[in-house]
């Protein structure tokens, strides 16, 4: 052990020993010590003194006067040491525990003056003095020890003689109650000096937990980067353990893949298998069938022999039933023919009969060479028109007089003047329509308004297309006009084509009825499609000289319309029909007017003129009705 | 005058001639005149005169047909008549074969 640690110890010892009260023997090496000890315990057994009154007693012997506490010095071990309570028995624990801190530190400070122990030279017993001295806890005797001008110059030994001297002489020579004030106000310093000596351990103490906490906490923070460290490597791990799942899992999916490859090529294997097995089978069955088959076809090889054999037998008999129904058929054929010459021969007959009676028909209606005729000298027409009876509600529909009166009451005499109406600005009055009656002459207004009736209907049949010959039909007044006023004048009808707007030269047929002298109808005819000029009267008379009028009119509208000379020449040829030709004929001495305008209305209709006399009544009311109707009936 | 009724006319040629106007009929180029149609109507606007003689026409019996001829220095031109147009008098035809 180190001297001064030894000493600090065995000083310690002392002291607690001397301030639990009793008095033990003094260690043997400290002589001198021991006496003083020994000096002051008997002072306290005998009542003079406690503690505190012998420590100051010893300062004021020393110095005189109360001197004040020297500061400790600045020694970190001084205070720990110091500031063990006095009295209190657990000071024995702090005290224990302050050794072993100071012990640690004393090498740091004391080690300098340290010397080895054996040799106790002046100098190492001066250190340990001073360091004596400046040991805290310790009274203020080492203090004023070291002071002492002896104690500078002279070991311990000079030092304790001086204290042993000068505690003496206070003994001796000091009151006691300036003593006791004394030590009272050093006691108060001392307690002061104890406060301030315990704050600052407070402090230090304060200061070393810090310490340890923030130790402490360096530990932690230590071990918590620590942990982080553990927990990023168990991270670390952690992923690689998942990527290593994933493969495996992987490497099972492809392992899996592969089993299954594996079962499809033994199903595959197994179906090739199987396979082969039923061709292999099935070959067997073939085998066993095949003679089974072999037979089959003989046997039906064999009945078909029969079958032939039989049908051979069974033809024979139907053939010869067949020559039979052919001979048969033969027969009934030639009997067949037979008949079909009889009635060829009868239809041969007949048709000879129908022939016979069609031309007996003919001849009823034409003369001989009829055809020869109707080209030649018949005026032109080719269909049968078979102009019906009015009637009776046709009789009597005609009401509403005077224009529409029934054609019994138009024919009723009245007012010759009347007007009943009008047909293109010509009016009949019941004058004119009464020249319709039986036994009557027609005069020309009738006649031209009929005249106006076939210029409609034949204009209507042309627009619709009806192969009827293209006609124009003058007026009863254009001959006149023309051959008889006074004589031939063209000039007098030059304008009258070119005013109805008509190209004669693209007519068919130009109808013009003629007034022979007031007293006679009949009715010229320019044809143009058949080259002619013809005559048609029902009286079967002379032409007169008419024709020749119309051949000349016609060169001169010719002339004047189309600006060129007409040649005529020997194709066109003049007609008048007579009672030879078949035209109809009247057999009174009235009805040429209505013979006239009959024959322009047939041929208006392009109809077989096979009207006779018998129709004239018929006709007559058929006029009043058509007249009175404005329109031609059927 | 253009706007006179045809009418007048026939009545005047009758009265002269001495005939009855159901006895005659007037024409123009061959169409019939009605009387109550005037010039115009009639495509026509000069103003007739009734020949001052009418040579065809026999005191004893009527004519067969007589000329009214239009005198007229002011006939319009685009008018269809001109001066010297002819209105037909025809008078009445009859036959029954003698």
């Amino acid at each position: 052990m180190h001297p001064a640690a030894l000493f600090a110890a065995s000083w310690r010892q002392k002291r607690s020993s001397f301030d639990a009260g009793y008095g033990g023997a003094p260690p043997k090496r400290r002589k001198v010590l021991n006496s003083a000890w020994g000096f002051r315990n008997m002072l306290s057994s005998g009542g003079l003194l406690d503690d505190r009154e012998n420590a100051a007693s010893l300062i004021n012997l020393r110095g005189g006067a109360m001197a004040p506490v020297p500061e400790p010095p600045a020694f970190d071990y001084d205070h720990v040491f110091r500031s063990r309570p006095a009295p209190a028995p657990a000071s024995l624990a702090a005290a224990a525990a302050a050794t072993a801190s100071w012990g640690e530190a004393v090498p740091r400070t004391a080690a300098p003056a340290c010397t080895p122990l054996g040799a106790r030279s002046p100098a190492a017993l001066r250190a340990s003095g001073a360091a004596a001295a400046a040991s805290p806890g310790f009274t203020p005797l080492p203090a004023g020890l070291a002071r002492s001008p002896l104690a500078a110059s002279r070991p311990s030994a000079a030092a304790t003689s001086a204290s042993t001297a000068s505690a003496s002489a206070a003994f001796a020579a000091a009151p006691a109650f300036a003593a006791r004030t004394a030590e009272q106000r050093a006691a108060l310093a001392a307690a002061e000096h104890r406060k301030r000596v315990d704050a600052r351990a407070t402090a230090a103490a304060k200061a070393v937990a810090r310490q340890r906490i923030e130790e402490r906490l360096r530990q932690v923070s230590l071990e918590e980067a620590r942990q982080r460290q553990l927990g990023e490597l168990a991270e670390d791990a952690s992923q690689r353990c998942r990527r290593a799942v994933a493969a495996g899992e992987a490497a099972v999916r492809r392992v899996e893949a592969l089993h299954a490859a594996l079962l499809l090529c033994g199903a595959a294997e197994a179906e090739a298998e199987a396979e082969a097995e039923a061709q292999s089978m099935s070959e067997a069955v073939a085998a066993e069938l095949l003679p089974a088959a072999r037979a089959a076809v003989e046997a039906a090889e064999e009945g078909a022999g029969l079958f032939r054999v039989e049908a051979a037998g069974g033809c024979e008999g139907e053939v010869a039933a067949h020559e039979a129904a052919l001979e048969q058929s033969r027969t009934s054929i030639s009997l067949a023919e037979a008949r079909l010459d009889e009635a060829e021969a009868g239809l041969a007959a007949l048709r000879e009969a129908a022939e016979a009676a069609a031309a007996a028909a003919e001849q009823e209606f034409f003369e001989p060479d009829a055809d020869d005729v109707l080209d030649e000298n018949f005026p032109p027409g080719r269909r049968r028109f078979e102009p019906r009876q009015l009637t009776e509600a046709e009789e009597a529909r005609l009401p509403a007089p005077p224009a529409r009166a029934a054609v019994s009451e138009i024919l009723q005499p009245g007012n010759p003047a009347e007007k009943l109406f009008e047909i293109n600005n010509t009016p009949i009055t019941r004058k004119d329509i009464a020249t319709l009656k039986p036994l009557e002459w027609l005069n020309d207004e009738v006649i031209n308004c009929f005249v106006e009736l076939l210029r409609q209907h034949a204009s209507e049949a042309e627009q619709a297309g009806e192969p009827l010959p293209k006609v124009h039909i003058f007026s009863s007044l254009f001959y006149t006009k023309l051959a008889e006023s006074p004589e031939y004048t063209y000039g007098n009808v030059r304008r009258w084509t070119k005013r109805a707007k008509v190209d004669l030269f693209s007519r068919d047929l130009v109808i013009v009825p003629i007034n022979q002298g007031n007293t006679h109808w009949t009715l010229g005819l320019i044809n143009l499609r058949q080259k002619r000029f013809e005559f048609i009267d029902s009286m079967h008379g002379s032409d007169g000289g008419r024709l020749a009028v119309l051949r000349r009119y016609l060169k001169d509208e010719h002339q004047d319309k189309k600006g060129a000379p007409l040649d005529l020449g020997e194709d066109w040829v003049d007609i008048s029909y007579t009672a030879a030709d078949g035209t109809p004929r009247q057999t009174n001495g009235f009805d040429c007017g209505m013979f006239m305008s009959r024959t322009a209305e047939y041929l208006v209709r392009d109809a077989v003129l096979d009207f006779t006399q018998a129709d004239m009544p018929n006709l007559r009311r058929r006029m009043v009705f058509e007249l009175s109707q404005k329109a031609l009936t059927d | 005058k253009k706007t006179t009724a045809l009418s007048k006319l026939m009545n005047a040629f009758c009265q002269r001639q001495g005939m009855s106007q159901q006895g005659v009929r007037f024409l123009f180029d061959g169409e019939r005149l009605n009387g109550n149609q005037t010039p115009a109507e009639a495509r026509r606007a000069a103003p007739l005169e009734l020949p001052a003689s009418s040579s065809a026409a026999p005191a004893s019996r009527p004519p067969r047909s007589l000329a009214l001829r239009a005198h007229s220095p002011s006939a319009t031109p685009q008018m269809d008549m001109e001066d010297g147009d002819v209105i037909d008098v025809m008078v009445e035809q009859l036959g029954g074969a003698c």
